[in-house]
């Protein structure tokens, strides 16, 4: 059984979107699945609609995250644009992950092309880190509506603040260029959120407001 | 009366608060330093009394025209307006903030006609010099309007106000002097009353027995507290809410100010204040109330501290006080449970005539996704060539009327933007601020508008 754990995302004080994870039961343990490739679009945009009829009222937005071969697929081109035709009072937004799959840059920008004429937000997910450079991330500045940076990649490092600080200012600056809203997740504490907030985020995302809880569309 | 001009007395009304209500800081500010300084205050101080006089002769008409023409046409409306207001302040004898409040409104008006017709002929990169010229001269144009016409016509319309109730002083009926100084005190003629009739002959009659009833008339916190408690009670929105503390302002702090923005906002309430009035000074006279000298500010405080000594004198004042916040009470709880209109009744568009040159997007406080509405309705109207209009964000709590303006909210808080923003105003809802047909519709109108 699959379903979705929504995590809040904050614009100011307001609670106004969840990010999806899927999830995998298997016996009593919600789980990360290994192989997200085995989900065909169908499968998602189903429990995707069942998730949306679950969601608070003043919830606008749901964004689900793909790899970069299910972003580019065309059984998710063509099923996500006609989710959100479904769907005129949510917000559908795709994001698209890091993890390095090979996928070639026009194809990306060309999926990117047809979810947003289909309505849809593209967001990149975790600007900066694996394949979300800099390149692609120009060349699908065009069809984008939200660039997201990871404060929790950086946790683990020393040196948090002089190194978190630039990468901030610099993606900070590529989203106001490009006209994009700029969002960062990855809030665990005050700390974070007093040397974040100096960078104006639009949207707001982590634990330190709200862990990822399961939706029940039973 | 019919509902059109039910309507179009509450529109003037409304633009008259909508002037007072963000300067009532100023009143208070001259209010209390006169409460100390003035010569019959606590402490009196002649040279700190001049920042008090100097602030009304200047300032508050200054802030009232600047706030007036702002509201209708901006910040150049504003400037034009305040230097519209110097005609009047410059000649005006007693009536200049009754004159800086026609003059304000009328401004942002000719400035916003000024530039609908310039507009089409300026050419790119020259705007900024057109707008400035064009405010510089239009605002000595009205200046002088102002000196020579609207001057002589506010002082002669004090004046004539003034003889009336002088008249009616000479007559004995010294109670029915309320039906002319109650609507002449929320026009702020007051001062031109109280200092031009009722003071000096209450002077006259205090030096002959030591007290004089006229000292009371236009003092009486008592209708004023009467009015605001009853929108404490059967008020509505914003007005409900803030009536308890201007209550407090008013009867303790003397501040009649506060509570006229609150009568001008429904003009009917007018009769409360005169039938408060009327009764408050009836009162006084039958029990021979008076105070010894010129209470200012009209508050309660300063009126029981120059009341005569004696119980009966005291038992008096405060009868008379107390007879006309009943009587006010009684009648604008009947105005206010009357005259409220049911926001389910409002239509979510109203039509106007008026062309939209600002777009707020509102929420509630703390809400970002109105802020992200601007930015997504801003990348649209990029497409838009040659139409100029802003597009903001701001929470309904900071909303003040502007008939220049589209307001965009979400459904379920249309009714709490009306309650901020009363009157005839330009509303569409959306059920989501991030994706909603209501922008392509603005587009729309924007392009008819253009045509």
């Amino acid at each position: 059984m699959i379903r979705f754990w929504g995590q809040p995302k904050y614009a100011q004080a307001e609670r106004f979107a969840l990010e999806l994870f899927l999830r995998e039961k298997i016996g009593d343990q919600w789980t990360f699945p290994q192989d997200f490739g085995r989900f065909n679009a169908k499968d998602i945009t189903t429990l995707l609609q069942q998730t949306v009829a679950a969601v608070p009222k003043a919830i606008q937005m749901v964004s689900i995250n793909l790899d970069q071969p299910e972003f580019a697929r065309a059984d998710y081109l063509k099923a996500l644009p006609q989710l959100q035709a479904q769907l005129p009072e949510m917000q559908l937004c795709v994001e698209l992950t890091e993890r390095p799959n090979g996928v070639a840059i026009s194809a990306l920008v060309a999926a990117a092309k047809v979810y947003q004429a289909g309505g849809l937000w593209v967001c990149i997910d975790d600007v900066g880190t694996g394949d979300n450079q800099p390149e692609l991330v120009q060349a699908l500045a065009p069809y984008v509506q939200e660039y997201k940076f990871a404060l929790q990649n950086f946790h683990d490092q020393k040196d948090f603040i002089t190194l978190v600080s630039p990468l901030l200012q610099f993606w900070r600056e590529q989203a106001q260029l490009a006209g994009v809203f700029f969002a960062i997740e990855g809030f665990e504490n005050k700390a974070d959120l007093k040397i974040a907030t100096n960078y104006q985020p639009d949207i707001m995302q982590g634990y330190y407001f709200g862990r990822p809880q399961l939706i029940d569309v039973s | 009366m019919t509902t059109s001009i039910r309507k179009q007395i509450t529109k003037v009304g409304t633009v008259l608060t909508d002037m007072v209500m963000p300067n009532i800081a100023a009143f208070i500010a001259c209010g209390l330093l006169a409460a100390v300084c003035a010569p019959h205050g606590w402490w009196p101080n002649a040279d700190i009394y001049r920042v008090v006089s100097l602030s009304q002769a200047y300032l508050i008409p200054m802030l009232l025209a600047f706030t007036g023409g702002s509201n209708v046409g901006g910040h150049r409306g504003g400037v034009v307006a305040a230097i519209t207001a110097m005609g009047v302040i410059s000649t005006a004898q007693s009536a200049a903030i009754l004159g800086a409040m026609i003059a304000g409104p009328v401004a942002g008006w000719a400035v916003n006609a000024v530039d609908d017709w310039l507009r089409p002929h300026v050419k790119q990169g020259f705007e900024m010099l057109v707008n400035n010229f064009s405010a510089g001269i239009l605002g000595i144009l009205l200046a002088l309007a102002s000196y020579y016409g609207l001057a002589p016509v506010v002082d002669a319309g004090a004046s004539l106000l003034a003889s009336g109730v002088a008249n009616l002083i000479a007559w004995h009926l010294l109670p029915l002097a309320n039906v002319i100084i109650e609507p002449a005190k929320v026009l702020f003629l007051n001062n031109a009353l109280n200092h031009g009739i009722l003071t000096p002959l209450g002077m006259q009659a205090a030096d002959q027995v030591g007290k004089s009833v006229l000292f009371l008339v236009e003092t009486n916190p008592g209708p004023g507290l009467g009015i605001l408690l009853a929108f404490h009670y059967f008020g509505h929105g914003h007005s409900q809410k803030s009536a308890g503390n201007a209550a407090i302002i008013e009867f303790f702090g003397g501040i009649h100010e506060i509570y006229f923005p609150y009568v001008l906002s429904q003009p009917a309430l007018l009769l409360a204040a005169i039938a408060g009035g009327v009764a408050g000074t009836f009162t006084f006279s039958s029990l021979d109330a008076g105070l010894t000298t010129v209470a200012s500010p009209g508050s309660i405080i300063s009126i029981l501290l120059l009341t005569p000594h004696g119980l009966g004198s005291f038992l008096a004042v405060v009868a008379g006080v107390l007879a006309a916040a009943v009587i006010s009470f009684g009648v604008a709880s009947v105005v206010l449970k009357y005259s409220h209109q049911p926001a389910s009744d409002v239509e979510v568009i109203q039509p106007s005539k008026h062309a939209i040159r600002k777009i707020i997007i509102t929420g509630t406080q703390g809400m970002g996704t109105p802020q992200m509405a601007v930015t997504l309705l801003q990348a649209k109207l990029k497409n838009l060539n040659d139409i100029t209009v802003s597009v903001v964000a701001q929470p309904i709590s900071e909303l003040t009327p502007d008939q220049n303006a589209l307001f965009i909210t979400r459904d379920d808080l249309v009714s709490v933007v009306h309650d901020q923003v009363p009157g005839e105003i330009r509303i569409l809802a959306v059920t989501n601020y991030l994706k909603s047909p209501v922008y392509d519709q603005v587009l729309a109108m924007l392009q008819a508008q253009k045509q």
